[in-house]
């Protein structure tokens, strides 16, 4: 029977030949008009395929819809058919023909716009074959390039059909023997879209190789394991990490902002080396840890919210000790489907890290180097001198206090009355520098890396800087047929000093150099080298340059990370895997005081703290991959882990130091010896782990998970829990309808539902411990213990469910490709210390109380918006997240923390049911009383006098307005610091060997408190204040913004300090060249660029930086800016080469 | 299928000697695995078991006096009263209210009081609850349980003049033990008598030097007097204080002849000291009053260079001009001159300040030792002859009030003759006043001698004459519920069975 090739869908196959006709007639109907619309587009002249074993019945189609030919043939014939693996792009219809031919049983001719399909006679087969042997093989010779002109190593060119093949060598150049001109070359390199080329008459080819897009076939990183993407059920992130390796970032979490949808990245400090907070799909805890899971080739290491000694709320970074530079990869996986596999540990989502591992081919030298330099992106106006020294005296007399400064004072003022520039004193341009060494090759059986990499960078604040060393190897070895085994070892060696900052109050060199008495220079005997040592009159700010001088706060980290493992085939398919894992992390924090400055009290001390933590981990896992009679592909995996972590640290100071030569080196060079501290704490978890994942016909895709984790911080009754997780996906453009459609190159739904842990609650949080407490008896301290917690067996896990619903879209051959993902979490048990009655003893008892909710939408595009010699690209994220707190363990609120101490605010932060985790609570400005009539009319409040401000009398106690402001009934929501929506955006310009990539980054609708102005806008002439005061209020000037000069600093809290924090900033721009015609003996390449971080922001904002976070990676204390070290902007020259 | 390709003989071997490994691997127990042993702190269940750990118990109730007493109990004690304001070192909008006595149930200074006191109560009732069944020598162990009922009523006593009735609480196994109503003040003064007595029949009379700050009987008897005193049971409290004041030679008290003994570390334990909070510069507590109390504002310049100071608390002119002439000790509790650590000029501030607990020689001002004061042999004296002179036995009580006048004078040229019953209650309520300045007592005195609101009216029509205008304010906000302070809100928020104190 000769049948229309074009109705022959699969599903119609076995229909009776009525039906058939009837479900022909239906089908003609759709082709006529599909023709119609297909035939006003015009039929493509040439063909382009990109098939993978597809059979001959699919590639028609293919050629049937970008030609408008239809193909004849007899069912059978096609049966003899074999499956078709070809690759081509824009070739005439006959050369897609002959490849679709090529080593096939059967032959074609074109009869008007019909391509007839029959049997090859036998005869011509063997001619054929004869003719191979007849004619002689012609020698081609070409080159291999990126689409950029740079040459590819190690590239593979076969002819196709035969196992004749050859690699590129390093300037890309290759030479083989095809049998004849109608042979085609496949040309294929890893991160290329492959290519098919035929011959022809040439005998030199050129071949550039396009970057893979969004390679559909890219094997992706997964909780113990690798996937193909376009079988993946979970919602999972890839990071490119090249762009990254070009920016100033000291440790890889500061990379992640804006690069991927969901993830959100606050820099908690521009110091460096700082912690920057990050958080997956919100926060998911209240009082426990929600930062997520790093996992280092394999090696599960909670990073935490950073460590050290830096006198403020600024951490430093954990991940600071991983050279950014050896990354090779990044993915996140941020859906329960995909991060359930890490139980106990994986509710606040996990970042799977992998390191650069060698190639197969030849041994490549690559040195990598920038040089760069920062500063503050702005200084925050203050009061000069004059105004200051005017607003003081003004200040005092206001409140019948004596004038501090004199007229004839006044005009003598320094620096033309400008007074001392506290923020340019300590304030500089800082350099920055990276270089990189690496290593790597491999063959066969071993691969290899190896790198070494120095940066230094100097901070924008004088005295503070970062420094690494560190040095990396990985190998891995095939041993025999079936075994082979791979380790990954990193040493790193941090030091850092910090010069306090974020410490509010009183404290920090920022605080300070904002409100410290202009008038006062900085020495009080320069030549003695004598500090003016702090603010008067006024609040005791010390003096920042000293501070940041002469204070030393040295953190030294010494990091070894690493793994070996195992993996043998015991069966075909089978594959056992042990892997042995240790973290051991060495951090040594000093300090040192002299007595040369304010805070030493004239006594000079030294403090030093040193903690190590050892940390290993056992990973037993088999894995079973099959595929049945390519339809269904099973992937099971099962496993247990044993993981225990130690710590250990002890501290000690003293003081009394004749002078500072020795500084924190030996504190029994001081004369008085503190009490020193020490402890050793363990914690531990178990766990049996199990995956399946199964395609059918890669169509549709199903994977559940779970793991039993038993942890040892729980209540003995709670030690124990099972996560589970289940997804499925259906990749629609496997389908033939959507095929047919000729729309989608990727075409997938997925959705998911599992069930992950938090244990980040602390140590031994469940037990009945003793704290220690000492009195003085006989004036010999005696140690006491007493009972500090009241014990709660029943402590378990935080728990959070959650869905997600995904779609991946790719069309126009993946040139713009989609990602949606909209997911629903819900987390339970949250643990909190819950306040109780103090008349027990206690102040809280941890509990699982509560429930908060994140829901949010995530979109990624990526687009190849042209596509030639010259390339352009974006790349864009947006995401959105709405927290919300459902439950308290039956409460309504709760204030959170205490505020600042030194402005007496009390709690700023409220977590309200129904409202996000992070709403500002405090009173509404209501302007300035201006006249003694207004203020008789009220509200009494806390500024009560002409030129005070006045507050919104909201409710009393009856629930209406009692006409005094009062912290019970006159506060309220004032804001919030979730961002509405946030996520960047990036554009790669290329041409030649140029290439322009700019990084955007935004967030909207976050408010922030600051306290910086909060501070600044009360001329109490007891520091200084911001510029704008010089509008304060006075009888002459009614400001109804700026209060009236008093000595009575009453801050209150209120809207008037949060300011949207909303942004949009060119985060980096790099314009990069590569030489592509370079013909150096023993250089293969060679990469130049200019890279600029932080360049302009677009924001309302007031203070230094919009990316701020005062309390450091707190959950509760969200999106406060309060003497923060300011963002740096950054100019870097960089190169890199390649050598052998 | 193809899973089943793999399941021949050959394989199964395979397959199972890998399923063995891993079952051998995951052999850990379970149990010992994941089992908390906490190496560098002590649990409840491992602690009480020697000598030692019950003396340690108690150590850790003597602890939370330093909380309590370190500031708070000047805040509560002197701040809201006539000898003190607020200078313009600290300024905190709860303390502020303290002085202007608009303080609310929301005060932190209040709340503060309330949460140490109970701590305090809480390590008390955990060192009682567990060294009964501890095996140890009988004496020290009778001792052990005096000291810690000494200080449980001592913190209660705190607890019921501050706030009246309070939550009654003895023992506590779990939260729910926490969650009860208030005790009428009755039953508290009786578990605080029973406690006091206990402590005098079982803590010895004095230490040797190694134990100087350990709870004496001696201090449980004028404690007790003290109690009493606050009752208004004068008899009783006259009959207990006698017990101490006719035997002063056996519990070695006396009163120091220089004032300012009562603060050098030599001295402060010395035969005045009844019980005190033992201050101990690093590596102990020190006394942060001195830095919190020392000169800035009003020193020229806004400091004395080398001495930090905050000038937070700071005297009221009027007990300053309180004090007669040839009184020593009013150089004691006040002072202008500060000689600098750094240049060794001296410095005269403008205002006179708090002068106590200021160390001289101590360059780190917040290191001060000087001891604060509970109970001094001066207040014995004092509290009897008040107790005497309520009793109708004026004449013995101005014998008493004599002696701490002459070592105040140094002789007995401003000693008082006969006086009338009504007379002698106002001197020697001023005596108190000149005596215990800025010592934590002058709240509970005023609200005790029923002279608060009188005396706080007064207060603030003086202050608004002398200075500042705006202390007016403090005459209209006097409120006669203000003899006890109120409830925190938070207790009120957390137990629904308690209630407030009337007019907060």
């Amino acid at each position: 029977m000769l049948t229309i090739a074009f109705c022959k869908a699969v599903p119609f196959r076995r229909l009776s030949t009525t039906k058939t006709y009837l479900v022909m007639n239906f089908i003609a109907l759709f082709l006529f008009i599909a023709c119609l619309q297909v035939g006003a587009r015009g039929y493509a002249q040439n063909i382009s395929l990109n098939e993978n074993d597809a059979s001959l019945e699919q590639v028609f189609n293919h050629i049937k819809k970008q030609s408008g030919y239809t193909f004849w043939y007899e069912d059978d014939l096609l049966k003899k058919a074999k499956k078709v693996s070809i690759n081509v792009n824009n070739v005439p219809l006959a050369s897609a023909l002959d490849a679709c031919f090529h080593g096939q049983p059967l032959t074609y001719s074109i009869i008007g716009k019909i391509v007839v399909v029959k049997d090859r006679p036998a005869h011509e087969t063997a001619l054929a074959a004869a003719k191979a042997i007849a004619i002689p093989p012609v020698n081609i010779q070409g080159q291999i390039t990126n689409d950029r002109g740079e040459p590819l190593a190690g590239a593979t060119v076969t002819e196709r059909g035969t196992n004749n093949s050859a690699t590129t060598n390093e300037k890309g150049n290759f030479t083989i023997n095809v049998t004849d001109a109608r042979a085609i070359l496949m040309i294929s390199y890893v991160g290329y879209e492959s290519k098919e080329i035929a011959v022809g008459n040439r005998t030199s080819i050129t071949v550039a190789l396009a970057q893979t897009n969004t390679s559909l076939t890219d094997v992706v990183v997964v909780g113990y394991g690798k996937q193909k993407r376009s079988d993946l059920t979970g919602a999972i992130t890839s990071v490119k990490t090249a762009e990254l390796q070009q920016t100033p970032i000291s440790s890889i979490d500061q990379g992640l902002v804006g690069r991927a949808s969901g993830v959100m990245v606050t820099q908690t400090s521009g110091m460096p080396g700082a912690t920057a907070s990050i958080r997956i799909r919100g926060a998911s805890s209240l009082q426990g840890g929600n930062e997520p899971l790093y996992v280092i080739d394999g090696v599960p290491v909670y990073s935490g919210s950073g460590f050290g000694e830096t006198g403020g709320n600024t951490r430093m970074s954990a991940l600071a000790t991983i050279n950014p530079n050896d990354i090779e990869r990044i993915e996140i996986l941020k859906d329960a489907s995909a991060t359930a596999i890490y139980g106990s540990r994986a509710a606040n989502g996990v970042i799977l890290v992998t390191t650069k591992s060698g190639k197969n081919g030849r041994d490549v030298v690559s040195y990598d180097a920038y040089y760069g330099v920062q500063s503050v992106v702005k200084k925050i106006a203050v009061m000069d001198a004059t105004n200051y020294a005017n607003l003081v005296n003004e200040a005092y007399a206001n409140d019948g206090l004596p004038q501090p400064y004199s007229a004839d004072f006044i005009s003598k003022i320094s620096n033309g009355g400008k007074g001392t520039d506290w923020q340019g004193e300590i304030f500089r341009s800082a350099p920055i520098q990276n270089h990189q060494l690496s290593f790597s090759g491999g063959d066969e059986k071993s691969t290899y890396a190896a790198s070494l990499n120095y940066l230094d960078q100097q901070g924008i604040i004088i005295n503070s800087w970062l420094k690494r060393y560190s040095g990396r190897i990985n190998f891995s070895r095939k041993m025999g047929e079936k075994f082979r085994m791979t380790s990954h070892l990193s040493l790193s060696r941090n030091s850092s000093n910090s010069v306090e900052t974020d410490a509010g109050g009183e404290s920090g060199v920022i605080t300070a150099a904002l409100k410290f008495n202009p008038i006062l220079p900085v020495y009080a005997n320069k030549d003695l080298g004598v500090y003016t040592q702090v603010n008067v009159p006024g609040n005791l700010y010390p003096n920042p340059v000293a501070t940041a001088l002469e204070m030393k706060r040295l953190n030294n980290t010494t990091r070894m990370l690493g793994d070996f493992s195992g993996e043998y085939e015991i069966v075909k398919d089978l594959k056992a895997k042990v892997l042995f894992g240790i973290d051991y992390f060495m951090n040594k924090s000093s300090r040192y005081t002299p007595s040369t400055i304010y805070q030493s009290n004239g006594v000079a001390s030294a403090f030093i703290s040193d903690a190590m933590y050892t940390n290993w981990l056992n990973e037993n896992t088999l894995t079973y991959s099959k595929t049945i009679n390519s339809i269904h592909t099973f992937n099971l995996l099962a496993g247990a882990t044993f993981q225990k972590n130690r710590d250990e640290g002890l501290s000690a100071s003293s003081q009394g130091f004749v002078n500072n030569v020795l500084g924190f080196n030996n504190l029994g060079a001081g004369s008085v010896y503190n009490q020193p501290t020490s402890g050793a704490t363990a914690w531990s978890i178990m766990s049996y782990l199990g995956r399946i994942n199964y395609s059918y016909k890669g169509k549709y895709l199903v994977t559940a998970s779970g793991r039993y984790d038993g942890s040892s911080r729980f209540g003995v009754n709670n030690k124990f829990a099972f996560f589970p997780s289940g997804a499925i996906a259906w990749n629609a453009s496997q389908e033939d309808f959507v095929r047919n459609l000729d729309l989608f190159s990727n075409l997938k739904l997925r959705a998911g539902y599992g069930v992950t842990g938090n244990q980040e609650i602390g140590l031994y949080t469940s037990l009945p411990t003793l704290a220690s407490a000492n009195y003085a008896v006989g004036q010999t301290l005696v140690t006491g213990f007493y009972p500090n917690s009241i014990p709660n067996p029943d402590l378990r896990w935080e728990r959070t469910a959650q869905y997600d619903a995904g779609l991946d879209m790719g069309i126009f051959n993946n040139r713009i490709s989609f990602t949606a993902d909209y997911y629903y979490k819900k987390t339970t048990d949250l643990i909190y210390s819950v306040a109780i009655p103090f008349v027990s003893g206690f102040g809280t008892s941890l509990q699982n109380i509560g429930s908060v909710q994140n829901k949010g939408l995530e979109l990624g595009l990526e687009t190849t918006n042209l596509n030639g010699g010259f390339r352009w690209t974006t790349s864009f994220n947006i995401s959105f997240n709405r927290n919300k707190v459902l439950e308290l363990g039956g409460e309504m609120y709760k204030d959170i923390g205490t505020g600042d101490d030194h402005l007496k605010t009390g709690s700023v932060h409220r977590l309200v049911v129904g409202q996000p985790i992070g709403i500002f609570y405090g009173y509404v400005f209501d302007g300035v009383f201006q006249t003694a009539e207004e203020l008789a009319v009220g509200p009494k409040g806390f500024t009560n006098y002409v030129g005070g401000k006045r507050y919104k009398d909201l409710s009393g106690p009856n629930g209406v307005p009692d006409g005094s402001i009062d912290a019970t009934y006159d506060r309220t929501i004032i804001g919030d610091p979730n961002p509405d929506y946030y996520g960047g955006l990036t554009n790669t310009f290329s041409f030649k060997g140029l290439e322009m990539n700019v990084f955007l980054l935004y967030s909207h609708g976050n408010d922030i408190l600051n306290y910086n102005a909060f501070e600044t806008y009360l001329p109490s002439g007891n520091s200084n204040v911001s510029v704008d005061l010089v509008n304060h209020w006075t009888p002459q000037n009614p400001s109804n913004v700026y209060s009236k000069a008093t000595t009575n600093r009453s801050a209150v809290f209120s809207n008037q300090f949060l300011e949207d924090g909303s942004y949009l900033k060119i985060k980096t721009l790099t314009l990069s060249y590569y030489f592509p015609k370079l013909k150096l003996k023993s250089l293969t390449g060679l990469k130049v660029y200019v890279t600029g971080q932080n360049l302009l922001t677009y924001t309302k904002y007031k203070g230094y930086d919009p990316e701020v976070s005062y309390r450091g990676a707190s959950n509760l204390e969200i999106g406060e800016d309060y003497g923060g070290y300011p963002q740096a902007k950054s100019i870097l020259f960089g190169l890199s080469l390649g050598l052998h | 299928m193809g899973c089943i390709d793999i399941l021949n003989k050959k394989n199964m071997r395979k397959i199972y000697s890998v399923i063995a490994l891993s079952l051998f691997v995951t052999a850990c127990k379970k149990s010992d695995f994941l089992k908390e042993n906490p190496e560098d702190r002590f649990v409840t269940s491992n602690f009480f078991s020697g000598q030692k750990d019950a003396q340690a118990a108690v150590d850790a109730v003597y602890n939370q006096l330093y909380s309590i007493y370190q500031r708070n109990m000047i805040l509560l004690n002197d701040l809201p009263t006539d000898d003190e304001k607020n200078g313009l070192g600290m300024p905190n909008q709860f303390l502020i209210d303290l002085e202007f006595l608009r303080y609310t149930s929301e005060n932190t200074f209040v709340r503060d009081m309330w949460s140490l006191n109970y701590s305090g109560i809480q390590r008390a009732n955990s060192a009682l609850n567990n060294i009964g069944s501890i095996t140890m020598e009988e004496t020290v162990k009778k001792r052990l349980l005096g000291e810690a009922s000494f200080l449980r009523a001592l913190y209660y006593f705190n607890l019921v003049r501050f706030y009246g009735d309070v939550p009654l609480i003895t023992k506590l196994e779990s939260i729910q033990d926490a969650l009860i109503p208030r005790s009428p003040k009755e039953d508290v003064y009786k578990l605080i008598i029973a406690d006091l007595q206990f402590a005098e029949s079982s803590l010895p009379q004095t230490y040797t030097s190694a134990n100087a700050g350990r709870a004496t009987s001696g201090a449980a008897k004028v404690l007790l007097g003290k109690v009493y005193l606050t009752m208004h049971e004068f008899q009783m409290s006259a009959d207990k204080l006698e017990e101490v004041v006719q035997n002063e030679g056996s519990y070695g008290y006396g009163l120091n002849t220089d004032f300012k003994d009562n603060w050098r570390a030599a001295t402060e334990n010395g035969k005045e000291m009844v019980f005190s909070v033992q201050m101990m510069q690093p590596p102990g507590t020190p006394n942060g009053q001195m830095v919190l109390e020392g000169p800035k504002y009003s020193v020229p310049g806004g400091g004395v260079p080398g001495l930090v100071g905050n000038e937070a608390d700071i005297p009221t002119l009027d007990i300053y001009n309180k004090y007669i002439s040839g009184d020593t000790r009013k150089n004691v509790t006040f002072k202008r001159d500060f000689v600098s650590p750094a240049n060794g000029q001296t410095y005269t501030s403008s205002i006179p300040l708090f002068g106590k607990y200021f160390e001289e020689g101590q360059v780190i001002a917040a290191n001060s030792n000087a001891n604060f004061y509970v109970l001094r042999y001066s207040d014995a004296l004092l509290m009897y002859a008040e107790a005497l002179n309520e009793i109708g036995n004026t004449a013995k009580a101005i014998t008493l009030i004599n002696r701490v006048r002459e070592r105040a004078f140094g002789n007995a040229s401003n000693d008082y003759s006969t006086v009338s019953q009504s007379e002698f209650r106002d001197l020697v309520y001023l005596e108190r006043r000149l005596e215990f300045a800025n010592e934590g007592q002058r709240w509970f005195d005023l609200v005790r001698t029923g002279k608060l609101l009188e005396t706080m009216k007064a207060h603030g029509s003086l202050e608004a004459q002398l200075a500042e205008s705006n202390k007016t304010t403090i005459t209209s906000n006097v409120k006669d519920y203000q003899l006890l302070y109120p409830v925190p809100q938070r207790e009120i928020d957390l137990n629904k069975l308690l209630t407030q104190n009337p007019g907060y």
